[in-house]
């Protein structure tokens, strides 16, 4: 789908603040009602928008949605893929996919880490989703790394991922015994 | 505690006639309706909720209500303990502390109640303690301390009293609508406010509508409600908090339901002073014509609605019109009031048969007649054998598990009689019951 394709069915948040509103939040809450309209925005459009588009539809300016969308990327809540037309490049974003479940499962070895499983929806297809978190020294949640696996591949992936502990796990038994 | 980011997802279960069994998820937590929501006031309160979530399994109670004003006492108190139990968690006995905790926290749908009505009514105490609360924007706390000071310089002129509050308050509100900084600082402190206080879902914080000045306040109402939807990052209902005299404005209500249907989330109304006992047959009727219209918002966008306050209107409103309905944990008593005064002795009890509350004396005497039993087969009610060996204390605690109880029971037997298509059956217990009168609001069969 083109970039002008999306534009056509994109629809914007329904519920925004006005500008002269959104300017009277003190920083931090602007940033987080920014990432709010960001993602219902991207999860209402999931063919991905430009950032020229997001201001179209919100009532965000340009310097607040890229800021955001950066933050966001690193949170491991939006990707950005780029398309070339013509001459000119083009960053479309996308969320990673509509949350359908979430699980928390904390590491059995330290508390402030732990990994999230998702079960998300993207493109019309499912994909699980697994983020591994840390609670930096600010005590907030931060995304260390994420990666996700379509469903319809799950199976295999954990296969291969068993095999791999076996022959990991062989070989460094190997290991400890030749020491 | 950060609070997850959840949305409802609501799904049909069963159907009979004006009746639905629904499922209503919210993250990990699973509701069947109808669902009854206690509404807690106060520490004690809190801990008995708790403590009975914690110990017996209820299919229809996983949801309760807290006043801001209570927070502190409530939530606030049991999220500070969690996190000092979890910075501790190495304790065997802390483990299990924060777990019972944890456990309670994760399965139960909290709302916190702004309030925003309180400052126009009269209850001295609430006033007080509400102009007092941290939990609320320093403008709203400056409003309630004024009324407060008025009506006690005033005390005994009620028309007086009435004109002011109802003057500083619609004032308060369209000062604060006209201004777009001070309505968004206001909503913000609220959502943040809420929010901190471990609330599952948002409650806009939007003004009363008081029927003299309804067109205004519904305005300033919808204002509000939109920067609620806008700053809450999870679920936030559409909140309407009216008088009741606005029920039998059919024109009014009519804008209502437009409003509400058009709306993208789910529903619930808080009507002051609720009795539909006692009203004129026009305001039952609108009331009864509201619901319908509610009926097609809940089933065509598969919303749901919920009334809060529902005072005796609880039962024959989860038979129809609501799927999640509110009262206090000391049963169905009058908003306000919250029945007799608990410091002067032991409260009453709510009777299962008869669907009203029963003094502590009439129930010494039924127990007696009875062979030493309480008119009711629940956990807490069978283990009561002696009534005059009960501290007052233990009393009042029995009494609200067994209302708990009660209406878990009542919720389950209204669910079973839409699986077995005799949705007639509920509306004949209303019937038989105290509770008679309220029959109107149930579509006839």
């Amino acid at each position: 789908m083109s970039v002008n394709e999306t534009k056509m069915k994109q629809t914007s948040p329904k519920h925004q603040l006005e500008a002269n509103e959104l300017s009277s939040l003190p920083p931090r809450d602007r940033d987080e009602y920014s990432q709010k309209i960001l993602m219902n925005f991207l999860e209402a459009n999931p063919a991905g928008a430009t950032t020229s588009e997001i201001m179209d539809k919100t009532n965000l300016s340009r310097t607040t949605i890229t800021k955001q969308l950066g933050t966001l990327m690193k949170d491991g809540k939006v990707t950005e893929s780029i398309h070339a037309i013509g001459k000119i490049q083009v960053s479309v974003f996308k969320t990673v996919g509509k949350r359908i479940h979430e699980k928390r499962v904390k590491d059995q070895f330290s508390d402030d880490v732990f990994y999230s499983f998702f079960s998300v929806e993207r493109d019309r297809e499912r994909y699980i989703y697994i983020q591994e978190k840390e609670i930096d020294e600010f005590r907030k949640e931060r995304v260390r790394g994420a990666i996700a696996v379509s469903s319809k591949d799950f199976d295999i992936f954990i296969k291969e991922i068993m095999q791999f502990a076996l022959e990991t796990g062989q070989k460094e038994r190997e290991t400890e015994r030749r020491s | 505690m950060s609070n997850p980011i959840f949305k409802f997802k609501v799904s049909s279960v069963d159907e009979d006639r004006f009746g639905w069994v629904r499922q209503a998820e919210f993250g990990q937590r699973k509701l069947s309706t109808p669902v009854f929501m206690s509404l807690i006031k106060g520490k004690t309160e809190f801990d008995t909720y708790i403590d009975f979530m914690n110990t017996y399994k209820v299919e229809h109670l996983g949801a309760c209500i807290i006043p801001i004003i209570d927070a502190k006492s409530t939530t606030e108190r049991k999220i500070t303990k969690l996190k000092e139990l979890k910075n501790q968690n190495r304790l065997f006995e802390g483990g299990l502390a924060s777990n019972r905790l944890e456990n309670f926290f994760e399965k139960t749908l909290v709302g916190i109640d702004p309030y925003t009505e309180y400052p126009f009514y009269e209850f001295d105490n609430t006033l007080l303690k509400m102009s007092l609360s941290l939990a609320i924007p320093e403008s709203l706390r400056q409003l309630t301390s004024d009324i407060y000071k008025f009506k006690l310089d005033n005390k005994g002129d009620r028309k007086a009293i009435l004109a002011y509050s109802e003057r500083k308050y619609v004032k308060f509100y369209l000062d604060l609508k006209a201004d777009p900084a001070s309505r968004t600082a206001f909503v913000r402190d609220f959502v943040n406010s809420e929010s901190a206080r471990g609330a599952s879902f948002g409650i806009p914080s939007g003004p009363l509508v008081i029927h003299k000045f309804k067109d205004e306040m519904f305005d300033v109402l919808k204002e509000f409600t939109r920067i609620s939807k806008a700053l809450w990052k999870g679920e936030c209902l559409t909140y309407l908090p009216i008088e009741q005299k606005c029920l039998s404005d059919y024109e009014f209500m009519d804008k209502v339901s437009d409003y509400i249907e058009k709306e993208d989330s789910h529903f619930a109304l808080k009507v002051k002073n609720f009795d539909l006992i006692r009203s004129d047959s026009l305001t039952r009727n609108s009331f009864m014509k509201f619901e319908e219209r509610l009926k097609i918002f809940r089933k065509e966008k598969n919303k749901l609605a919920i009334l809060f306050e529902a005072g005796p209107q609880a039962i024959p409103c989860s038979v129809f019109g609501f799927d999640m309905v509110s009262t206090s944990m000391r049963a169905l008593d009058k908003d306000g009031a919250f029945g007799a005064n608990e410091s002067k002795g032991r409260g009453g009890y709510f009777d299962p048969t008869w669907l009203l509350i029963r003094r502590y004396k009439e129930i010494v005497q039924i127990f007696k007649s009875s062979g030493n039993k309480l008119p009711c087969s629940c956990a807490v009610c069978k283990s009561i054998t002696d009534l005059d060996a009960l501290t007052t204390e233990f009393w009042n605690t029995a009494r609200r598990k067994h209302f708990l109880f009660t209406m878990n029971g009542l919720m389950t037997e209204f669910t079973l009689n839409i699986k077995e298509k005799r949705i007639d059956l509920s509306y004949d217990r209303i019937v038989k019951s105290e509770l008679c009168p309220l029959k109107r609001i149930i579509p006839p069969h």
